[in-house]
């Protein structure tokens, strides 16, 4: 079953979003490190958005999960097609003395797979993280 | 919210909070900044408490190890649970942070560091 949590960006929210989802995975059969890395990696890309979708200001990001087969499928989207787009392949090493640049390293390496698409107006994150027999 | 510091001899102790995180990053960098600019300059991070850290979070840490060691000091960290420790190897900062098990570790090198 999809579910569905539609945020309010105010500073608390992320974190209550955070928790929710760290929950639903480890309900789902994720261990508690593979749940803390995709709380990491939806923080991550809300984050993005938070900066390149609505420069700080207000907003609204929906999230989606749901599992299909042994994996934990994740959605985060927000209602600005321009956001930055992000190639997942590219080589994300960061320099240790800078201090940006370390988001989409974390996401492209804690979930099995992340694309950002533009969809109906809306940029979408798509995180997929496989659940451990 | 702002940051907790204690002084232990030359080395200041400073506890983060159980999130560190975007919401508050702005804030915790220019806390940090006015601390070095003050002649804090030998800073532990003590993060036994801290249960979870984004990428905005470790820019802060950057930041603090950047003002201090530009103002001759140093910065070290402590007490990091298996999460934050897993991140913090992950975005290669343990190439860039001495990293102790306890408070009292840390301390201890930084002020042999600060007396040198």
């Amino acid at each position: 079953m999809k579910q569905l949590l539609l945020i309010n960006l105010k500073p608390d929210n992320i974190p209550r979003a955070a928790d929710w989802i760290e929950s639903i995975c480890r309900s789902e059969g994720l261990p508690e490190m593979d749940s803390y890395q995709v709380k990491t990696c939806v923080v991550e890309a809300i984050n993005n958005a938070v900066e390149h979708a609505y420069g700080f200001g207000k907003g609204t990001i929906n999230i989606g999960l749901w599992k299909e087969g042994r994996q934990m499928m994740i959605e985060i989207s927000n209602d600005n097609e321009n956001s930055q787009s992000v190639d997942f392949a590219q080589d994300a090493e960061p320099v240790p003395e800078s201090e940006r640049g370390r988001g989409w390293l974390i996401i492209k390496s804690w979930v099995d797979d992340a694309v950002m698409k533009r969809r109906g107006g809306r940029t979408v994150v798509r995180l997929t993280k496989r659940i451990p027999i | 919210m702002h940051l907790q510091r204690f002084e232990n001899g030359t080395v200041d102790v400073i506890r983060l909070p159980q999130r560190l995180t975007m919401a508050d990053a702005a804030t915790y960098r220019h806390e940090i900044r006015d601390l070095v600019d003050e002649g804090h300059t030998h800073l532990v991070m003590e993060m036994g408490d801290v249960q979870f850290v984004d990428s905005s979070g470790l820019s802060v840490l950057v930041s603090a190890i950047k003002a201090a060691r530009s103002a001759g000091g140093e910065v070290v960290l402590s007490g990091l649970t298996p999460q934050v420790q897993a991140l913090v190897e992950l975005t290669r900062l343990h190439h860039l942070f001495e990293i102790f098990a306890d408070e009292q570790s840390a301390v201890l090198f930084l002020d042999s560091r600060a007396a040198a």
